[in-house]
């Protein structure tokens, strides 16, 4: 039971949360202002973005799944060698932005580029095609985005375990039925969390878009914004995605809750690998997990680095040093302060149980989809309206400010699941002991979620390491600051991809060591459950 | 206490943004927004840096990003210059009233007439021409003559461009709006775009290279473009470069010229360092600057004292398109609308 006085305490902690919550929320609340504000009207031409988009997304996600869903299911379930490496090479892909993939490969495979030229020498005929087209960029982009399939999957595969596979193979089930009868139900709300992630990044994603001739929204958003002058159409169209976004939100949770009934019946045993008795099929599976590993990592690892050696005496590297410190040390700052806010108000959200943050949390969850680049111009627009916080642009606590907006999402899906799976009789054994809420924390929750900190902290940090649009608008006009991202981005964007793979390289070195950082952490967390 | 935790760090926070602040007030230094972002612009701030003890801060971002950060900033703008690669670009400043007047009349001597500022807000750096880059394998460089002449049947899936939201192609759409009017202008987009031989993307640089892979037969591009591709240390960009032949349109007798655009240099009103500000205009206009941009960039040298380098000479002389620069920003709205009603995407 609670006291009086800890209830109050509480309900103070919950409207500070929720205020925290709204602070944090304003960028979107600004654009929904904004949108029934002014008088907006739809354009034929919005119609064009909608095909572009959508286009985009299905394409990328059928790759995704291609890339993410089969290898996930040979390595879970079939008796492979080096199983530890090839677990950890398909994920790495994530360290490269989708950007940069692709650049790097429509500069390969391109008119004029280095197989163009490869295939003229070989074969003393022209064999090249015009790889800047939506077909291509989608194939291009799920290179770098199938991990977040293959990875919830993988998970998800595990957690069946051989019981209902076992079942369905004694009632004489074929192994395609038992892939789609079996599997795929059963794993379903995880596939879909990941092409959830999936989508979220190719709605933000400009630059690669762009140089496609790619109408995606976020395109448009700036197209309208910059090039037409016309504020009201591009809020409308940020209005629109916002709404999409909230939709795929809901969607996802959907899934989601479909997703606990499962799991409640899963008491797996642990999975009895296959072996695979044919070398052909032994070699096809080899293939089947080596061609997203060769494509995602290592043509475009292989490729930067040997622009980066092609052009080493070019380099400046004191002022690549620069550029790493100024990455890393924003991306530590923001990740902490996002990581300890995220706890603060999941933590009063649980103790509170308020339906307002509740709610505040579920919208805080969009932030993550919507692109950076309105983030940034519609924090730009509100500190236009007052000469007073006008004073923050160009300050590192504006930077921060967007980054917690953007990237707090992760940070709570991450947070949030294990949190849910702390059981609540801890809380009220903590209660009836008469520890005050502090103490509970500090005792109980705090210790259970630590794995999860950790993660969601590496998590956040390689986000910000790669994020672009937001660093370019808000970053700090004082002093020499310019991040890897950024140095990356322009040089590539200005034609001089060479050069960039220097910046480009060292992000994805560092998200690469990250990522097997984080890789060992959830291992060590598999031990402890 | 982990609310006093996030409390202390958002006023550590802004402890920062005060100070940030405070730093830039400080004289011996210069704030520059630029929308250039090439190496050769590095180079030449290290060395004003080196020579004057003056400290170069540098914000690279889009020139509407640049004019939007300037807005929101207000009082507190540190920028002391804005760089451009458009004059419609500082033309939209100047209608926003962000610049000031500059008085140096000694620097104007040098430099160009055709493309001084007449109102006396900004100075040009550097110019280049939206020329025509063609395969001349494919074309007989007779067929060529004007941007109008483009919008014939002859070149039917032959032309290859980037999108309309490029804001060179809106410059050069401008230029027509200046010179024929509105609805000549969104004929010509819409029978231009029927000979497309593709759906416009890419940059400039691919616009080249489909030209090399017979995407198409002639590309509109900017002229430096083909100068970098030549000069690449990488040999497969030296043979895309080398596989195309310049042309600068409408140099008939009494024709206008080919169209340019400059990259320029504005100062703002609420400059801090405004003495700095005016070092640096001098110093990119000097001989040694503008030796520096032409031997590296290919843009043409706006002081009338340095030539072309020698990639750049081998173009030949050319008639420019003397309409007022300035133009390029008035007439830019109307540019746009006709791209937008157009099939030019």
């Amino acid at each position: 039971m609670k006291n009086l006085n800890g209830i109050s305490n509480l309900s103070i902690l919950s409207i500070l949360a929720s205020i925290l919550g709204i602070i944090i929320l304003i960028p979107i609340i600004f654009i929904i202002y904004e949108n029934f504000a002014s008088n907006l009207e739809f354009k034929q031409s919005f119609l064009n973005y909608f095909y572009d988009t959508f286009h985009l997304i299905l394409l990328t996600s059928f790759f995704c799944i291609i890339f993410g869903i089969i290898p996930a299911w040979i390595i879970t379930f079939l008796k492979i060698k080096y199983k530890f490496f090839f677990d950890l090479l398909l994920v790495l892909p994530l360290a490269i932005p989708g950007y940069v993939m692709a650049f790097i490969y429509s500069d390969l495979l391109g008119y004029g580029g280095v197989i163009d030229f490869f295939l003229e020498k070989k074969f003393n005929q022209v064999i090249s095609f015009d790889v800047l087209s939506i077909n291509w960029l989608s194939l291009f982009l799920s290179f770098s985005l199938f991990p977040y399939v293959y990875s919830t999957a993988r998970v998800s595969f595990s957690l069946i375990g051989n019981t209902y596979i076992n079942l369905s193979e004694s009632l004489g089930v074929n192994t395609m039925s038992k892939i789609f009868k079996v599997i795929i139900p059963l794993s379903l709300s995880a596939i879909v969390s990941g092409l959830f992630l999936v989508i979220m990044e190719i709605l933000n994603e400009y630059g690669a878009a762009e140089y496609f001739g790619i109408k995606t929204f976020s395109v448009g958003i700036f197209k309208y914004w910059w090039a037409l002058n016309d504020k009201n159409s591009s809020i409308f169209l940020s209005f629109i995605l916002l709404i999409i976004v909230l939709v795929l939100i809901f969607l996802n949770n959907f899934f989601k809750k479909n997703e606990n009934k499962i799991q409640y019946h899963i008491k797996s045993s642990s999975i009895i690998l296959k072996k695979i008795k044919n070398p052909f099929s032994k070699f096809f599976a080899y293939v089947v997990i080596g061609v997203p590993i060769v494509f995602g990592l290592f043509v475009p690892l292989l490729s930067m680095t040997n622009n980066v050696i092609k052009n080493f005496s070019k380099f400046d590297f004191t002022e690549l040093s620069n550029l790493i410190q100024n990455s890393l040390s924003i991306s530590i700052t923001a990740s902490f302060i996002i990581v300890a806010i995220t706890l603060f108000i999941l933590i009063i959200k649980r103790y509170s149980n308020s339906n307002l943050l509740k709610f505040i949390i579920k919208i805080l969850s969009a932030g993550y989809a919507i692109p950076g680049a309105i983030i940034g111009l519609s924090i730009m627009l509100i500190l236009q309206q007052n000469s007073f916080i006008s004073v923050l642009m160009g300050t590192t606590f504006l930077l921060i400010y967007a980054y917690v907006f953007r990237f707090i999402a992760v940070a709570i899906f991450t947070i949030d699941n294990n949190l849910k799976k702390q059981p609540y009789e801890f809380d009220k054994l903590a209660d009836s002991l008469k520890l005050n809420n502090l103490k509970k924390f500090i005792k109980i929750n705090l210790p259970l979620s630590l794995n999860s900190i950790i993660i969601a902290f590496l998590i956040v940090f390689i986000d910000i390491m790669k994020e672009l649009p937001l660093t370019l608008i808000l970053r700090k006009s004082t002093g020499k600051f310019n991040t890897l991202a950024i140095e990356a981005y322009n040089k590539a964007k200005n034609e001089e991809l060479a050069n960039s793979s220097l910046y480009s390289l060292t992000i994805v070195l560092i998200c690469i060591i990250m990522i097997i950082v984080v890789n060992i952490f959830l291992k060590r967390k598999k031990h402890v459950h | 206490m982990k609310k006093n935790l996030i409390l202390l760090l958002c006023l550590i926070l802004l402890g920062c943004t005060n100070k940030e602040n405070k730093e830039n007030k400080e004289n011996n230094q210069i704030t520059i927004y630029t929308k250039r972002h090439y190496d050769i612009d590095k180079h030449l701030f290290e060395k004003f840096e080196k020579d004057n003890n003056i400290n170069v801060n540098v914000v690279q971002a889009s020139s509407d990003e640049l004019i939007e950060r300037i807005k929101t900033e207000g009082d507190n703008c540190p920028a002391d210059v804005l760089i451009t690669v458009d004059a419609g670009k500082l033309y939209k400043a100047v209608d926003e009233k962000l610049l000031e007047k500059i008085n140096i009349s000694d620097i104007n001597n040098n430099i160009n007439k055709n493309l001084i500022d007449k109102n006396g807000y900004w100075i040009p750096i550097t110019y280049r021409s939206r020329v025509i880059a063609y395969n001349p394998e494919k074309v007989d460089v007779k067929d060529l003559s004007t941007y109008e002449d483009l919008k014939d049947k002859k070149w039917k899936n032959r032309i290859l461009v980037r999108t309309s939201s490029n804001s060179y192609n809106q410059a050069l759409l401008s230029s027509l709006i200046a010179h024929h009017g509105k609805d000549i202008a969104l004929d010509w987009a819409n029978q231009l775009s029927k000979n497309f031989a593709r759906s416009p993307k890419g940059n400039d640089r691919d616009q080249i290279r489909a030209i090399f892979r017979n995407v198409g037969d002639i590309a509109i591009v900017n002229s430096y473009y083909v100068g970098l591709l030549k000069s690449s240390d990488d040999e497969n960009d030296q043979k895309v470069g080398d596989a195309v032949k310049i042309f600068f349109p409408n140099q008939g007798k009494n024709e206008r010229g080919a169209h340019v655009n400059i990259s320029g240099v504005g100062i703002l009103k609420k400059s801090p360092n405004k003495e700095n500000a005016l070092k640096l205009i001098r110093f990119l206009t000097s001989e040694y600057a503008q030796n520096y941009y032409t031997n590296n960039s290919f843009e043409y040298p706006v002081n009338l004292n340095v030539k072309p380098s020698s990639i750049v000479a081998e173009w030949g002389e050319f008639k420019i398109d003397k309409l007022d620069l300035n133009e390029l920003g008035i007439n830019r709205k109307q540019a746009i609308e006709v791209f937008e009603k157009s099939k030019w995407n």
